[in-house]
């Protein structure tokens, strides 16, 4: 497989959020509105890209016992990094997305991504997946921040489409929208996948390495990929 | 010694060095990043007094004394002096604490008062607190200049003229909202938001006395 089909897969046949469904409370907490979301998921994207890419470099010499706490280390790292550089020179984004950043370090994505494929692949395979799984994190932080935006207040990227909006659908911007919105979206990625394979005379069904056996995270500590004999 | 490694020892001892290596990256990326952090922090400060005093001439940002947990800055032009700014916080929003510039006309009556940090509700308590440069796109299609000055806020402007002390003033003290009894306005839904701005303004309108005070024994002396 190409270098180009690690990237492109993210983000939209394996979308982390839409397909994988990795990453939910990070996902439904910054996509109140599109500025947050895409904030959200470029920090998340230099993170993903980094990682991916130290953790493939040192993939061979970490013991398979302690990857885990290795991969963690590397993560945490580029999270302080970024959050060092974001508030000494895009205070405003830091304003908007601080309490966020944090949270990069426990992102399912980041991990899922560092166990299920840079530990696995060659540098440029996994910077390119990296790369791609981030940017379709930001792509559909995005577009959910902006069904929500728009909902909740009537604008997009704070720019009023409709006026009159002052009594708002509000609730779109809490948490009980970010489900209802991300339900949505979900459906209609079902929806489009189910009529195109129709019309190719198939039926669809999630790929089966792309359910829940995918990610490995619950499964640790039995399913080691290295384990010895 | 290698990837299948389960030597204890040797376990530890890679882990430590990789632990190493990430403490010497953050460790240089904190030295790097300090004096920028430190710049954002007083530039936001800065720009903040820019924000809400008057033309001035002075440097506020040196011109400045804390009395209690209010931090003041005064601003003169001309020598005279044309404002003064408090830095307040109240622990009592909804998300948590609430930062403030609440700036004063030098008889003592709130000029204006923007919110530097808060944890409110997005479209719900923030409405109470935030203002925001609402553009429209018909506007931006006629190419529109944004208006000079502060966007408004409707909760946050209702304080500006009000003071603490000065008589006659038509705001029972404390000033509390109307649903408290008071004559503040408040959003609906909204309430602990809207309180805890009305603190903050009773509170920095409250504590001008005691700054003037202590700015005019200390000319005296």
């Amino acid at each position: 497989m190409s270098a180009f089909h690690e990237l492109v897969k993210g983000i939209w046949k394996e979308n982390p959020v839409l397909v994988l469904s990795l990453g939910m409370c990070p996902s439904l907490a910054t996509s109140s509105s599109a500025k947050n979301g895409l904030g959200m998921g470029l920090a998340t994207t230099f993170v993903l890209l980094f990682s991916n890419l130290v953790i493939s470099l040192i993939r061979n010499a970490v013991p398979s016992k302690i990857r885990i706490p290795c991969y963690i280390v590397v993560i945490a790292t580029f999270v302080t990094v970024v959050d060092l550089v974001m508030q000494a020179y895009a205070q405003t984004l830091y304003n908007a997305l601080g309490i966020f950043i944090p949270l990069i370090v426990v992102n399912c994505i980041v991990l899922g991504r560092a166990e299920a494929f840079a530990s696995k692949n060659t540098i440029l395979n996994s910077a390119f997946d990296g790369l791609g799984m981030g940017l379709g994190f930001t792509l559909a932080l995005t577009v959910i921040g902006m069904i929500r935006e728009f909902l909740a207040a009537g604008t997009l990227f704070q720019i009023q489409l409709v006026s009159g909006w002052e009594y708002g659908f509000s609730v779109m911007g809490q948490a009980p929208g970010g489900f209802i919105v991300m339900g949505f979206v979900l459906a209609a990625m079902n929806v489009y996948n189910r009529r195109r394979a129709e019309k190719n005379g198939q039926t669809y069904a999630v790929p089966q390495e792309l359910d829940c056996r995918h990610c490995n995270i619950c499964r640790l500590a039995e399913s080691a990929p290295h384990k010895e004999q | 010694m290698s990837k299948n490694s389960s030597n204890l020892f040797y376990l530890g001892v890679f882990l430590c060095l990789v632990c190493a290596a990430a403490a010497g990256i953050m460790g240089s990326a904190a030295a790097l990043t300090r004096e920028p952090i430190e710049k954002a922090k007083v530039k936001k400060v800065s720009d903040g007094l820019r924000e809400v005093l008057p033309a001035f001439d002075n440097d506020p940002m040196k011109d400045s004394r804390s009395i209690g947990d209010v931090q003041w800055y005064a601003a003169t032009n001309a020598e005279k002096p044309v404002g003064y700014a408090a830095r307040i916080s109240v622990s009592s929003g909804y998300g948590g604490r609430i930062e403030a510039l609440v700036s004063f006309h030098p008889d003592g009556a709130i000029r204006t008062f923007i919110v530097t940090g808060h944890g409110e509700t997005p479209g719900l308590g923030s409405q109470a607190v935030d203002r925001v440069r609402q553009r429209t796109l018909a506007g931006l299609i006629r190419g529109e200049k944004a208006p000079e000055g502060l966007p408004p806020n409707r909760i946050l402007d209702q304080y500006a003229g009000h003071s603490a002390a000065k008589p006659g003033d038509a705001w029972k003290r404390p000033w509390k909202l109307k649903k408290d009894g008071g004559d503040a306005e408040y959003v609906s839904g909204a309430t602990i938001s809207s309180r805890a701005v009305n603190e903050l303004a009773w509170k920095a309108a409250s504590a001008f006395e005691a700054y003037r005070a202590a700015q005019k024994e200390e000319r005296n002396k």
